[in-house]
Protein backbone atom coordinates (compact mmCIF):
# COMPACT_ATOMS: atom_id res chain seq x y z
CA UNK A 1 0.00 0.00 0.00
CA UNK A 2 1.66 3.15 -1.08
CA UNK A 3 0.48 6.74 -0.26
CA UNK A 4 0.09 9.59 -2.72
CA UNK A 5 1.89 13.04 -2.86
CA UNK A 6 1.09 16.21 -1.91
CA UNK A 7 0.83 19.04 -3.65
CA UNK A 8 1.29 22.64 -2.55
CA UNK A 9 -0.74 25.38 -4.66
CA UNK A 10 -1.46 22.72 -7.19
CA UNK A 11 2.46 22.20 -8.04
CA UNK A 12 5.53 20.14 -6.38
CA UNK A 13 6.75 21.31 -3.19
CA UNK A 14 10.34 22.57 -3.27
CA UNK A 15 13.00 24.07 -1.58
CA UNK A 16 13.64 26.33 -4.25
CA UNK A 17 10.30 27.33 -4.37
CA UNK A 18 9.78 27.66 -0.11
CA UNK A 19 6.88 25.69 0.46
CA UNK A 20 8.13 22.61 2.05
CA UNK A 21 5.71 23.41 5.04
CA UNK A 22 5.97 21.68 8.23
CA UNK A 23 3.77 21.23 10.92
CA UNK A 24 5.08 23.84 13.00
CA UNK A 25 4.22 26.46 9.98
CA UNK A 26 0.96 25.29 10.28
CA UNK A 27 1.02 26.23 14.25
CA UNK A 28 2.55 28.98 13.26
CA UNK A 29 0.23 30.36 11.36
CA UNK A 30 -2.91 29.73 13.91
CA UNK A 31 -4.22 26.38 12.99
CA UNK A 32 -4.07 23.38 14.31
CA UNK A 33 -1.99 20.77 13.09
CA UNK A 34 -5.27 18.05 13.29
CA UNK A 35 -7.05 20.44 10.62
CA UNK A 36 -3.83 19.55 8.44
CA UNK A 37 -5.19 15.73 9.49
CA UNK A 38 -9.01 17.15 8.80
CA UNK A 39 -7.77 18.28 5.07
CA UNK A 40 -5.96 14.69 4.47
CA UNK A 41 -9.54 13.15 5.26
CA UNK A 42 -11.00 15.17 1.40
CA UNK A 43 -8.97 12.98 -0.65
CA UNK A 44 -8.75 8.83 -1.21
CA UNK A 45 -5.03 8.60 0.36
CA UNK A 46 -3.72 6.68 -3.45
CA UNK A 47 -4.59 10.04 -4.90
CA UNK A 48 -2.83 13.40 -4.84
CA UNK A 49 -3.97 16.13 -2.38
CA UNK A 50 -3.87 19.86 -3.13
CA UNK A 51 -2.72 21.64 0.04
CA UNK A 52 -3.47 25.51 -0.34
CA UNK A 53 -3.42 27.71 2.75
CA UNK A 54 -7.20 28.75 1.85
CA UNK A 55 -8.15 24.94 2.23
CA UNK A 56 -6.56 24.51 5.71
CA UNK A 57 -8.77 27.39 6.60
CA UNK A 58 -11.70 25.52 5.62
CA UNK A 59 -10.57 22.27 7.25
CA UNK A 60 -9.87 24.10 10.28
CA UNK A 61 -13.62 25.31 10.14
CA UNK A 62 -14.30 21.66 9.48
CA UNK A 63 -12.98 20.55 12.58
CA UNK A 64 -14.06 23.32 14.39
CA UNK A 65 -18.21 22.53 13.51
CA UNK A 66 -17.54 18.82 14.16
CA UNK A 67 -16.76 19.10 17.64
CA UNK A 68 -19.44 21.44 17.75
CA UNK A 69 -21.39 19.10 16.12
CA UNK A 70 -20.59 16.66 18.92
CA UNK A 71 -21.43 18.97 21.78
CA UNK A 72 -24.40 19.71 20.31
CA UNK A 73 -26.06 16.08 20.56
CA UNK A 74 -24.39 15.70 23.61
CA UNK A 75 -26.86 18.21 25.55
CA UNK A 76 -29.39 17.18 22.96
CA UNK A 77 -32.19 14.77 24.62
CA UNK A 78 -33.85 13.43 21.23
CA UNK A 79 -34.74 10.03 21.00
CA UNK A 80 -33.06 7.95 17.90
CA UNK A 81 -34.26 4.45 16.75
CA UNK A 82 -31.61 1.63 17.03
CA UNK A 83 -31.96 1.30 13.15
CA UNK A 84 -30.36 4.49 12.22
CA UNK A 85 -27.54 4.47 14.58
CA UNK A 86 -26.64 0.97 13.08
CA UNK A 87 -27.18 2.35 9.43
CA UNK A 88 -24.88 5.13 10.13
CA UNK A 89 -22.22 2.61 11.59
CA UNK A 90 -22.45 0.37 8.67
CA UNK A 91 -22.02 2.99 6.10
CA UNK A 92 -19.00 4.05 8.03
CA UNK A 93 -17.80 0.54 8.76
CA UNK A 94 -18.12 -0.44 4.78
CA UNK A 95 -16.84 3.31 3.84
CA UNK A 96 -12.93 2.58 6.21
CA UNK A 97 -13.09 -1.16 5.40
CA UNK A 98 -12.85 -0.13 1.38
CA UNK A 99 -9.28 0.95 1.03
CA UNK A 100 -9.56 3.52 3.28
CA UNK A 101 -12.37 5.29 1.66
CA UNK A 102 -12.37 8.67 3.95
CA UNK A 103 -13.94 11.07 1.87
CA UNK A 104 -16.93 8.28 1.98
CA UNK A 105 -16.77 7.73 5.86
CA UNK A 106 -16.42 11.65 6.57
CA UNK A 107 -19.77 12.40 4.38
CA UNK A 108 -21.45 9.91 6.86
CA UNK A 109 -19.69 11.76 10.05
CA UNK A 110 -21.32 15.31 8.46
CA UNK A 111 -24.85 13.25 8.58
CA UNK A 112 -24.90 12.67 11.51
CA UNK A 113 -23.40 15.73 12.74
CA UNK A 114 -26.75 17.80 10.55
CA UNK A 115 -29.24 15.39 11.81
CA UNK A 116 -31.35 17.42 13.30
CA UNK A 117 -32.72 15.08 16.28
CA UNK A 118 -29.84 16.03 19.05
CA UNK A 119 -29.26 12.89 20.85
CA UNK A 120 -26.49 11.77 23.01
CA UNK A 121 -26.46 8.28 21.24
CA UNK A 122 -25.47 9.94 18.26
CA UNK A 123 -22.70 11.79 20.44
CA UNK A 124 -21.71 8.49 21.57
CA UNK A 125 -21.58 7.51 17.81
CA UNK A 126 -19.06 10.42 16.72
CA UNK A 127 -16.65 9.76 19.45
CA UNK A 128 -16.83 5.78 18.46
CA UNK A 129 -16.09 7.19 14.87
CA UNK A 130 -13.24 9.23 16.75
CA UNK A 131 -11.47 6.35 17.29
CA UNK A 132 -10.80 5.74 13.40
CA UNK A 133 -10.60 9.74 12.88
CA UNK A 134 -7.67 10.96 15.67
CA UNK A 135 -8.87 14.36 15.75
CA UNK A 136 -9.90 14.70 18.71
CA UNK A 137 -13.46 15.59 18.79
CA UNK A 138 -14.05 16.21 22.37
CA UNK A 139 -11.79 19.26 22.57
CA UNK A 140 -13.30 21.98 23.41
CA UNK A 141 -12.37 25.10 20.34
CA UNK A 142 -10.11 27.95 20.74
CA UNK A 143 -12.28 31.05 21.31
CA UNK A 144 -10.62 33.50 19.00
CA UNK A 145 -8.71 36.23 21.09
CA UNK A 146 -7.00 39.22 20.02
CA UNK A 147 -3.65 39.70 21.49
CA UNK A 148 -2.17 42.58 20.45
CA UNK A 149 1.77 42.62 19.57
CA UNK A 150 2.78 44.08 22.43
CA UNK A 151 1.27 40.84 24.79
CA UNK A 152 2.94 38.59 22.19
CA UNK A 153 6.22 39.90 22.00
CA UNK A 154 6.27 39.60 26.41
CA UNK A 155 4.77 36.26 26.04
CA UNK A 156 7.46 35.46 23.01
CA UNK A 157 10.13 36.72 26.00
CA UNK A 158 8.93 34.75 28.61
CA UNK A 159 8.99 31.34 26.18
CA UNK A 160 12.39 32.10 25.73
CA UNK A 161 13.36 32.77 29.37
CA UNK A 162 11.67 29.32 30.68
CA UNK A 163 13.82 27.92 27.80
CA UNK A 164 17.02 29.50 29.19
CA UNK A 165 15.31 28.05 32.89
CA UNK A 166 16.13 32.19 33.52
CA UNK A 167 12.89 31.69 36.04
CA UNK A 168 13.63 35.05 38.09
CA UNK A 169 12.88 36.69 34.65
CA UNK A 170 10.25 34.40 33.61
CA UNK A 171 8.44 35.38 36.76
CA UNK A 172 8.92 39.35 36.63
CA UNK A 173 7.28 39.02 32.87
CA UNK A 174 4.43 37.49 34.31
CA UNK A 175 4.02 39.71 36.71
CA UNK A 176 3.81 42.23 33.81
CA UNK A 177 1.63 40.19 31.59
CA UNK A 178 -0.76 40.45 34.80
CA UNK A 179 -1.10 43.69 35.25
CA UNK A 180 -2.10 44.51 31.48
CA UNK A 181 -4.85 42.13 32.09
CA UNK A 182 -3.49 38.83 30.95
CA UNK A 183 -2.59 35.81 33.29
CA UNK A 184 -0.35 33.13 32.22
CA UNK A 185 -0.81 29.29 33.11
CA UNK A 186 1.41 26.99 33.09
CA UNK A 187 0.42 23.57 31.77
CA UNK A 188 1.99 20.59 30.25
CA UNK A 189 0.68 21.78 26.47
CA UNK A 190 2.72 24.61 26.97
CA UNK A 191 1.68 28.34 28.68
CA UNK A 192 -2.03 29.21 28.25
CA UNK A 193 -3.20 32.79 28.02
CA UNK A 194 -6.44 33.94 30.01
CA UNK A 195 -7.65 37.73 29.70
CA UNK A 196 -8.62 38.46 33.14
CA UNK A 197 -12.09 39.30 33.59
CA UNK A 198 -12.89 42.61 34.55
CA UNK A 199 -16.60 42.86 34.11
CA UNK B 1 -17.18 -6.92 7.79
CA UNK B 2 -14.67 -7.81 5.02
CA UNK B 3 -11.92 -5.88 4.43
CA UNK B 4 -10.18 -4.54 1.06
CA UNK B 5 -7.01 -2.85 0.58
CA UNK B 6 -5.42 -2.22 -2.70
CA UNK B 7 -2.04 -4.11 -3.64
CA UNK B 8 0.18 -1.84 -5.53
CA UNK B 9 1.70 -4.93 -7.06
CA UNK B 10 -1.18 -6.51 -8.64
CA UNK B 11 -2.80 -3.34 -8.68
CA UNK B 12 -6.24 -4.35 -7.59
CA UNK B 13 -8.21 -4.05 -4.29
CA UNK B 14 -8.35 -6.94 -2.50
CA UNK B 15 -9.69 -8.72 0.37
CA UNK B 16 -7.44 -8.70 3.23
CA UNK B 17 -7.25 -11.76 5.00
CA UNK B 18 -3.62 -11.83 7.57
CA UNK B 19 -1.52 -14.45 7.92
CA UNK B 20 -2.46 -14.89 11.31
CA UNK B 21 -6.09 -14.84 12.27
CA UNK B 22 -5.89 -12.07 15.06
CA UNK B 23 -2.88 -10.14 14.84
CA UNK B 24 -1.63 -8.12 11.83
CA UNK B 25 2.14 -7.50 10.93
CA UNK B 26 2.71 -3.84 9.22
CA UNK B 27 5.86 -2.44 8.12
CA UNK B 28 6.26 1.10 7.34
CA UNK B 29 8.97 2.92 5.82
CA UNK B 30 10.09 5.67 8.31
CA UNK B 31 11.63 8.78 7.96
CA UNK B 32 15.60 9.54 6.85
CA UNK B 33 16.48 11.85 10.40
CA UNK B 34 19.01 14.18 8.67
CA UNK B 35 16.18 17.66 7.98
CA UNK B 36 12.55 18.20 8.91
CA UNK B 37 9.71 16.49 7.83
CA UNK B 38 7.41 18.30 5.97
CA UNK B 39 3.89 18.10 5.79
CA UNK B 40 4.20 16.32 2.48
CA UNK B 41 5.92 13.38 4.31
CA UNK B 42 3.46 14.06 7.21
CA UNK B 43 0.20 12.83 4.51
CA UNK B 44 2.32 9.80 4.44
CA UNK B 45 2.03 9.02 7.75
CA UNK B 46 -1.46 10.34 8.32
CA UNK B 47 -2.50 7.18 6.43
CA UNK B 48 -0.51 4.95 7.73
CA UNK B 49 -2.07 6.40 11.15
CA UNK B 50 -5.65 5.70 9.46
CA UNK B 51 -4.78 2.02 8.38
CA UNK B 52 -3.48 1.50 12.03
CA UNK B 53 -6.76 2.86 13.32
CA UNK B 54 -8.97 1.09 10.82
CA UNK B 55 -7.54 -2.21 11.70
CA UNK B 56 -7.84 -2.09 15.41
CA UNK B 57 -11.84 -0.39 15.36
CA UNK B 58 -11.76 -3.81 13.34
CA UNK B 59 -10.88 -5.82 15.84
CA UNK B 60 -7.68 -6.80 14.89
CA UNK B 61 -4.20 -6.76 17.42
CA UNK B 62 -1.39 -5.21 15.43
CA UNK B 63 2.56 -5.62 15.29
CA UNK B 64 3.68 -3.29 13.68
CA UNK B 65 7.24 -2.41 13.08
CA UNK B 66 8.73 1.58 11.28
CA UNK B 67 12.54 2.07 10.74
CA UNK B 68 14.14 5.54 11.53
CA UNK B 69 17.01 5.30 8.63
CA UNK B 70 19.95 6.97 10.26
CA UNK B 71 22.85 5.80 8.18
CA UNK B 72 23.35 4.76 4.54
CA UNK B 73 20.50 6.58 2.72
CA UNK B 74 22.36 8.26 -0.08
CA UNK B 75 21.38 11.59 -1.87
CA UNK B 76 20.43 10.17 -5.21
CA UNK B 77 18.20 7.67 -3.30
CA UNK B 78 20.40 5.05 -5.19
CA UNK B 79 24.12 4.45 -4.86
CA UNK B 80 25.80 8.20 -5.87
CA UNK B 81 26.12 11.05 -3.64
CA UNK B 82 27.05 11.57 0.32
CA UNK B 83 25.46 10.12 3.09
CA UNK B 84 22.13 12.65 3.55
CA UNK B 85 23.16 12.68 7.64
CA UNK B 86 26.88 13.30 7.08
CA UNK B 87 26.10 15.92 4.44
CA UNK B 88 23.63 17.27 7.17
CA UNK B 89 26.15 16.93 10.10
CA UNK B 90 28.95 18.77 8.35
CA UNK B 91 26.65 21.71 7.00
CA UNK B 92 25.44 22.15 10.97
CA UNK B 93 28.92 21.24 12.05
CA UNK B 94 27.14 18.38 14.74
CA UNK B 95 27.99 14.83 14.51
CA UNK B 96 25.94 12.30 12.72
CA UNK B 97 24.87 11.29 16.14
CA UNK B 98 23.26 14.54 17.02
CA UNK B 99 21.55 15.03 13.76
CA UNK B 100 19.81 11.73 14.04
CA UNK B 101 19.03 12.13 17.40
CA UNK B 102 17.29 15.86 16.56
CA UNK B 103 15.38 14.78 13.33
CA UNK B 104 13.94 12.13 15.30
CA UNK B 105 12.99 13.42 18.27
CA UNK B 106 11.17 16.57 15.87
CA UNK B 107 9.52 13.70 13.59
CA UNK B 108 7.84 11.89 16.84
CA UNK B 109 6.80 15.23 18.19
CA UNK B 110 5.25 15.64 15.07
CA UNK B 111 3.09 12.44 15.33
CA UNK B 112 2.14 13.68 19.17
CA UNK B 113 0.76 17.01 17.34
CA UNK B 114 -1.24 15.11 14.73
CA UNK B 115 -2.50 12.32 16.86
CA UNK B 116 -0.83 9.62 14.85
CA UNK B 117 -0.89 6.31 16.37
CA UNK B 118 2.77 5.20 17.27
CA UNK B 119 3.83 1.92 15.52
CA UNK B 120 4.55 -0.95 18.37
CA UNK B 121 8.08 -1.21 17.43
CA UNK B 122 10.70 1.66 16.20
CA UNK B 123 13.70 0.47 14.94
CA UNK B 124 17.24 2.76 14.12
CA UNK B 125 19.22 1.28 11.24
CA UNK B 126 22.53 1.06 13.33
CA UNK B 127 21.45 -0.87 15.88
CA UNK B 128 21.26 -3.50 13.51
CA UNK B 129 24.15 -3.20 11.87
CA UNK B 130 25.37 -6.63 12.92
CA UNK B 131 21.65 -8.35 11.67
CA UNK B 132 22.44 -6.54 8.40
CA UNK B 133 26.23 -7.70 7.88
CA UNK B 134 24.35 -11.42 8.09
CA UNK B 135 21.96 -10.59 5.51
CA UNK B 136 24.24 -9.76 3.08
CA UNK B 137 26.66 -12.79 4.01
CA UNK B 138 23.62 -15.01 3.39
CA UNK B 139 23.10 -13.12 0.10
CA UNK B 140 26.41 -13.67 -1.18
CA UNK B 141 26.25 -17.90 0.06
CA UNK B 142 22.59 -17.84 -1.45
CA UNK B 143 24.51 -16.48 -4.39
CA UNK B 144 22.62 -13.17 -4.87
CA UNK B 145 25.59 -10.80 -4.37
CA UNK B 146 28.90 -10.17 -4.94
CA UNK B 147 32.19 -8.39 -3.81
CA UNK B 148 33.55 -5.16 -5.99
CA UNK B 149 36.02 -2.78 -4.94
CA UNK B 150 33.80 -0.34 -3.42
CA UNK B 151 30.89 -2.04 -2.50
CA UNK B 152 29.01 -5.12 -2.10
CA UNK B 153 26.00 -5.71 -4.75
CA UNK B 154 23.14 -7.37 -5.35
CA UNK B 155 22.70 -9.14 -9.09
CA UNK B 156 19.25 -8.43 -10.52
CA UNK B 157 20.08 -10.59 -13.43
CA UNK B 158 19.66 -13.59 -10.52
CA UNK B 159 15.73 -12.93 -10.44
CA UNK B 160 13.12 -13.76 -13.08
CA UNK B 161 10.93 -10.52 -11.83
CA UNK B 162 13.03 -7.78 -10.88
CA UNK B 163 11.08 -4.51 -11.49
CA UNK B 164 7.88 -6.25 -11.01
CA UNK B 165 6.27 -3.58 -8.73
CA UNK B 166 6.80 -0.55 -10.61
CA UNK B 167 6.93 -1.86 -13.99
CA UNK B 168 10.92 -1.55 -14.67
CA UNK B 169 11.80 -3.60 -17.92
CA UNK B 170 15.64 -4.61 -17.51
CA UNK B 171 15.84 -5.59 -21.02
CA UNK B 172 14.54 -1.81 -22.40
CA UNK B 173 16.71 -0.12 -19.80
CA UNK B 174 19.89 -2.07 -20.68
CA UNK B 175 19.98 0.05 -23.97
CA UNK B 176 19.59 3.52 -22.85
CA UNK B 177 21.46 2.41 -19.18
CA UNK B 178 22.71 5.57 -17.22
CA UNK B 179 26.12 6.14 -17.08
CA UNK B 180 27.87 4.43 -14.62
CA UNK B 181 29.19 5.54 -11.49
CA UNK B 182 30.80 2.09 -10.80
CA UNK B 183 32.40 0.00 -13.83
CA UNK B 184 32.38 -3.33 -12.07
CA UNK B 185 29.02 -3.53 -11.60
CA UNK B 186 27.40 -6.50 -13.59
CA UNK B 187 24.18 -4.85 -14.34
CA UNK B 188 22.72 -1.65 -14.09
CA UNK B 189 20.13 -2.44 -12.31
CA UNK B 190 22.26 -3.66 -9.58
CA UNK B 191 22.19 -1.83 -6.17
CA UNK B 192 24.86 -1.98 -3.34
CA UNK B 193 23.87 -3.74 0.00
CA UNK B 194 27.07 -2.81 1.70
CA UNK B 195 29.36 -0.09 0.85
CA UNK B 196 32.86 0.36 2.05
CA UNK B 197 33.49 3.18 3.96
CA UNK B 198 35.72 6.24 1.83
CA UNK B 199 38.18 7.45 4.40
CA UNK B 200 36.37 10.35 4.90
CA UNK B 201 32.62 8.70 6.26
CA UNK B 202 32.13 9.33 9.67
CA UNK B 203 29.70 6.22 10.57
CA UNK B 204 31.68 2.85 9.21
CA UNK B 205 31.84 -0.41 11.02
CA UNK B 206 34.42 -3.86 10.97
CA UNK B 207 32.96 -6.09 8.86
CA UNK B 208 34.28 -9.46 6.73
CA UNK B 209 34.97 -6.40 3.92
CA UNK B 210 36.46 -3.91 5.59
CA UNK B 211 35.07 -0.65 7.00
CA UNK B 212 31.98 -0.29 5.82
CA UNK B 213 27.82 1.07 6.30
CA UNK B 214 24.86 -0.36 4.70
CA UNK B 215 22.91 0.68 2.10
CA UNK B 216 19.67 2.06 2.77
CA UNK B 217 17.48 -0.91 1.14
CA UNK B 218 19.20 -3.49 3.54
CA UNK B 219 18.26 -2.07 6.24
CA UNK B 220 14.28 -2.34 6.00
CA UNK B 221 14.88 -5.94 4.77
CA UNK B 222 16.43 -7.01 7.41
CA UNK B 223 14.50 -4.97 10.34
CA UNK B 224 11.17 -6.20 9.06
CA UNK B 225 12.89 -9.78 8.60
CA UNK B 226 13.93 -9.79 12.76
CA UNK B 227 10.67 -8.11 14.23
CA UNK B 228 7.75 -9.53 11.96
CA UNK B 229 9.80 -12.57 10.01
CA UNK B 230 10.04 -13.68 6.66
CA UNK B 231 6.44 -12.99 5.29
CA UNK B 232 3.99 -10.09 6.98
CA UNK B 233 0.91 -8.93 5.88
CA UNK B 234 1.47 -5.05 5.10
CA UNK B 235 4.62 -2.82 3.64
CA UNK B 236 3.32 0.96 3.72
CA UNK B 237 5.22 4.00 2.63
CA UNK B 238 5.21 6.95 0.21
CA UNK B 239 4.67 6.29 -3.55
CA UNK B 240 8.01 7.50 -4.39
CA UNK B 241 8.99 4.78 -2.27
CA UNK B 242 8.31 1.87 -5.25
CA UNK B 243 10.73 2.35 -7.89
CA UNK B 244 13.62 2.12 -6.08
CA UNK B 245 13.65 1.15 -2.45
CA UNK B 246 10.73 -1.09 -2.33
CA UNK B 247 11.76 -2.81 -5.64
CA UNK B 248 15.13 -3.37 -4.01
CA UNK B 249 14.00 -4.38 -0.48
CA UNK B 250 11.80 -7.20 -2.68
CA UNK B 251 14.82 -8.66 -4.44
CA UNK B 252 16.46 -8.70 -1.08
CA UNK B 253 13.81 -10.96 0.31
CA UNK B 254 13.48 -13.49 -2.49
CA UNK B 255 17.07 -13.63 -2.42
CA UNK B 256 17.75 -14.38 1.12
CA UNK B 257 14.64 -17.36 1.09
CA UNK B 258 15.67 -18.00 -2.52
CA UNK B 259 12.03 -18.00 -3.32
CA UNK B 260 11.49 -16.17 -6.78
CA UNK B 261 7.99 -15.45 -6.38
CA UNK B 262 6.87 -16.02 -2.22
CA UNK B 263 4.16 -14.64 -0.11
CA UNK B 264 6.73 -11.83 0.32
CA UNK B 265 5.17 -10.15 -2.50
CA UNK B 266 1.58 -9.85 -1.12
CA UNK B 267 2.65 -8.37 1.75
CA UNK B 268 3.26 -5.20 -0.69
ZN1 LIG C 1 12.27 1.14 3.73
Amino acid sequence: MHCEFLLIDGGKMSKSLGNTYLVQDIIDKGYEPLAFKMMCFTAHYRNKLNFTWDALESSQNSLNRLREGYKRHLEGNSEIEENIIEEYKNKFLEAINDDLNMPVAMSVVWDIVKNPNKSKKLAELLLDFDKVLGVDIQKENKKEIDIPQEIKDLIEKRKIARENRDWALSDKIRDELKEKGYIVKDTKEGMKIDIENKL
Amino acid sequence: MKIYFYNTLTKTKEEFVPLNKNEVTIYTCGPTVYKDASIGNMKSYIFMDNLRRVLKYNGYKLKHAMNITDVGHLVSDGDEGEDKIQKSAEEQNKSPLEIAQFYTDKFLKDFDRLNIDRPEIICKATDHIKEMEEFVQKLIDNGYAYETSTAIYFDVSKLDEYGILSGIDLRNQKAGARVEIDKEKRNPYDFALWIKAPKNHIMKWESPWGLCYPGWHIECSTMSNKYLGKVFDIHTGGIDLVPTHHENEIAQSKGRTRRNSSKILDAL
